[in-house]
């Protein structure tokens, strides 16, 4: 079995059992970015909630299989619509930067590529400027994913003060991939039943654009989606005949090498270093 | 990119055989969704919907011999960038 990190999975949304399935597929290690809830939330203190969800209780939650829980904190771009709350939440997130396990700030990007949103990308990127934190990005879905993605790499070009690796632009497709990698990003490639990526496609995203600076994730989260979509791509890179250290890299070295650059980041118990 | 990429595509021939039931079964599915449109029976109420547009410059793009057919796809199916965009400022 091939152990792998799922670097992008909304467990508040999922069950107890999807835990147990995953580490039973082999998963160690998982990273949860803050994002909607499902409904706009009414008040910052809601938030505050969320953040002590994500950094209290998942990782307990995650403990029980043995998979190493972290997490990204930020208002997420479908609520950033809303700048006053989105101001009053950025205020908060200082209170739990170092809490362990958080990775930096993310999901943070842009959802209908609003100009309201772009304003509250902008002052996330300010936040994690100031407190030297990693980012981690959403791309809009569908029609508005070029379109955002590329604003999106306007903003973090036009701020001289962002590092690229650093920062992993994520829910690429065939489309956007080139622009996250040629900017020198990390990128995360989404597997998801219909409005994002399949296995199949992100095997032949992989087999055009190579092995470096990208990974993959489930995203799963409240809408019909696979908990165990990495195991998934790892059965269909396997179908190809694509060697194992090809797939180790891409379900487990390269998440681990981007999360490693963090400063809350520890790995006492991955144990995969054979 | 900048180290060779050790994933080799696999044979022409060989994916042929592996995914010609898969292939078949989704042009099959497409034929039958068009089907359906039609059978709705008013094709013409939708002419100049730029959906349906969309849709059939996609079917147009399956059927020529360029490369990076799923790119030109998303693309069809995405809104125009202005790169001359109003951005935020960084506060430093
Ligand atoms: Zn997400």
């Amino acid at each position: 079995m091939t152990s792998y990190i799922d670097p992008h999975i909304h467990m508040i949304s999922r069950t107890t059992d999807d835990y147990h399935r995953m580490a039973r597929c082999g998963c160690l290690a998982i990273s949860e970015p803050a994002f909607w809830a499902g409904f706009d939330r009414g008040s910052a203190d809601g938030f505050r909630d969320y953040f002590r969800h994500l950094v209290e209780v998942e990782p307990k939650r995650a403990a029980q299989f043995g998979i190493q829980h972290y997490s990204w904190l930020c208002i997420n771009a479908k609520e950033a619509e809303n700048v006053s709350l989105s101001r009053d939440v950025i205020a908060i997130i200082p209170e739990f930067l170092d809490k362990p396990g958080v990775l930096g700030i993310g999901e943070i990007g842009l959802n209908k590529n609003t100009a309201n949103e772009a304003i509250v990308f902008q002052e996330h990127l300010d936040l994690a400027m100031k407190t030297d934190e990693m980012i981690l990005i959403h791309t809009p879905h569908l029609e508005d994913k070029l379109k955002g993605t590329r604003m999106i790499i306007d903003m973090l070009k036009n701020d001289p003060r962002i590092k690229p690796h650093r920062v992993c632009v994520d829910h690429v497709e065939e489309h956007t991939v080139r622009f996250a990698l040629d900017g020198g990003f990390w990128c995360g490639m989404t597997l998801y039943p219909t409005s994002k990526c399949t296995p199949s496609r992100a095997v032949d995203i992989l087999e055009m654009v190579g092995l470096e600076r990208i990974m993959v994730n489930s995203a799963g989260d409240w809408g019909k989606s696979d908990p165990l979509a990495v195991p998934e791509l790892i059965l269909e890179m396997r179908r190809r005949g694509h060697p194992e250290s090809a797939i180790k890299k891409v379900v487990y070295e390269n998440p681990l090498a981007f999360f490693r650059q963090s400063r809350r980041w520890s790995e006492p118990s991955l144990r995969n270093e054979s | 990119m900048n180290s060779v990429n050790p994933l080799k595509p696999t044979p022409t021939k060989a994916l042929l055989e592996q995914q010609f039931l898969e292939i078949r079964c989704k042009i099959l599915d497409l034929a039958a969704q068009l089907d359906r449109l039609q059978r709705g029976g008013d094709l013409e109420a939708i002419e100049g919907d730029p959906k349906w547009t969309r849709i059939q410059k996609g079917i147009t793009i399956l059927a020529t011999d360029q490369p990076a057919k799923a790119q030109s796809v998303q693309e069809l199916f995405s809104l125009h960038y202005d790169p001359d965009w109003k951005k935020p400022s960084p506060r430093f």
